[in-house]
């Protein structure tokens, strides 16, 4: 059995990872636990909570903020993974809405999110799966031609996107969609819908797509500090 | 304790039939004993490539519902010892049986056969959750075909999804020429669609139509190079290693010969 809660650094802040097969009071408890020890190791960084596929209600969220403030941390982003199921996966799932997060503070780059609510994704999407959710998606895998990616926030692709992706659902218009290829065969942004060149071209590079006046943009990905 | 493979696409007309009774047959030339379930109820078609219409008395639907035993619907191949057929019934409809009666019949055959092949039906209701209810593996057949790649996509999806970890593909109908044209799309192209892992691939051959009329599975011509794909891949679902053969060779010799000597379009 894996830890209740385990702490994991990155170069620009920390992820916490704690466990959504135990009850939601003995994984708070053990959170307490494991900041004291590690509190003043801590200081002033990022702080992610990935929650697994547990769904928490406003007030364990409200809870989770608490027990963090304790130690002076802050969430950045509450992160819930999900998995798609259901019966013999033949319904595609409209993913539950997850209780909201404070908007982001600080970021003024140029497709900043405008939330940092977001849901994880492993896997493929094939033909005829969909994932719809109120915040950002990241999908740790490809998006096959017939699927269908729908956000209120940005969309992000570790991989290739062959099929639909609707980035800022419906009215978002700061949203945007990364993938590491990226060929949709459709992309919407807001309500704004573009669709491919009927013989596009095989990106050999991670590629951005955005809106600038009221038209989707793609662009090479170009990593920018803080933005 | 024998194991239970569906045979499914999504699309019609890709071949899962032709696939089927050919592998079933070839297992069965293995020295294997085989069923081949036909669970297209309603548009039975397995028996009739097989040559075995005129032997049916019961069908899939009686056994579901008790009306006979197992044993009783089993048709015996005219050609092959181990090889049986259970056919489907062809004047009820899919939801005449359920996908639990389904899983039952398979798990008693399993007791008796090596190998248990399930011809899917079609399309992705409830003739296609009857026909995976069962089974322990899945192969997925599909064309180079955009549209028959994008609905074994949707297919391989719900397989996932239902817990078939590992589907295998088989691509049916290549054309050597038509690839090396750009006409068609390549094996490579079609893996990179569907990202799962490859069984075999089976060149376009008029013997199958020929095969296919008579009721003779096109794997017992010897000349028959979608036969010989088919050998493979039966011998490759038995464990053992059978490297793909190279569906260029279907070029005439003329061809193939000016590429040896660098003249050929490649």
């Amino acid at each position: 059995m894996r830890a209740p809660v385990v702490l994991r650094g990155f170069e620009d802040g920390i992820v916490i990872h704690l466990d959504d097969r135990r009850d939601f009071v003995m994984v708070e408890a053990a959170l307490r636990a494991r900041l004291a020890t590690a509190g003043r190791l801590l200081g002033n960084v990022a702080v992610t909570v990935n929650v697994g596929e547990r769904e928490l209600t406003p007030a364990q969220l409200g809870r989770l903020r608490e027990a963090l403030a304790e130690f002076n941390l802050t969430p950045a982003r509450v992160v819930r993974e999900v998995r798609l199921d259901g019966e013999a996966g033949l319904a595609a799932k409209a993913m539950p809405v997850f209780p909201g997060t404070e908007s982001a503070t600080g970021s003024d780059g140029q497709w900043a999110s405008r939330s940092e609510d977001t849901l994880l994704y492993r896997g493929t999407l094939r033909s005829g799966q969909k994932v719809q959710y109120q915040g950002n998606v990241v999908i740790l895998g490809d998006v096959h031609a017939g699927a269908e990616v729908v956000a209120g926030g940005d969309v992000v692709v570790m991989g290739t996107l062959r099929g639909m992706a609707h980035a800022g659902a419906p009215a978002n218009e700061l949203a945007v969609v990364v993938a590491y290829r990226l060929l949709p065969a459709q992309l919407r942004i807001a309500d704004v819908l573009g669709r491919a060149p009927d013989h596009p071209e095989k990106p050999d590079r991670p590629e951005l797509a955005r809106l600038q006046d009221r038209q989707i943009i793609v662009e090479p990905y170009i990593f920018r500090q803080g933005g | 304790m024998g194991e239970v493979i569906v045979f499914t696409s999504g699309k019609g007309g890709v071949g899962k039939t032709t696939t089927t009774a050919n592998i079933g047959t070839a297992l069965a030339l293995l020295g294997k004993k085989v069923a081949m379930v036909d669970a297209d109820i309603g548009l039975r078609n397995l028996d009739v490539v097989m040559g075995l219409e005129n032997r049916i008395v019961y069908d899939l639907v009686d056994v579901a519902e008790g009306f006979c035993r197992l044993k009783q619907a089993l048709i015996k191949d005219k050609r092959f010892d181990g090889l049986y057929l259970l056919p489907a019934a062809q004047t009820k409809d899919k939801d005449a049986i359920s996908p639990d009666q389904m899983r039952k019949i398979c798990a008693e055959l399993k007791e008796e056969f090596d190998y248990v092949l399930i011809d899917s039906p079609a399309g992705i209701e409830q003739g296609f959750r009857n026909a995976v209810a069962g089974a322990d593996r899945a192969v997925v057949v599909t064309t180079p075909d955009v549209s028959a790649v994008r609905d074994a996509d949707r297919v391989i999806g719900l397989l996932e999804a239902g817990g078939m970890d590992d589907p295998r593909l088989v691509i049916n109908r290549i054309r050597a020429e038509m690839v090396r044209r750009g006409d068609m799309m390549d094996i490579d192209d079609v893996i990179d669609n569907l990202a799962i892992h490859l069984l075999g691939v089976v060149p376009e051959d008029e013997v199958i139509v020929v095969s296919t009329n008579r009721g003779e599975p096109a794997i017992l011509s010897r000349s028959s190079r979608a036969g010989q794909a088919f050998r493979n891949i039966a011998r490759r679902l038995t464990g053992e290693n059978v490297p793909l053969m190279h569906i260029e060779d279907d070029a005439g010799i003329l061809q193939r010969m000016a590429r040896l000597v660098g003249l050929g379009r490649r």
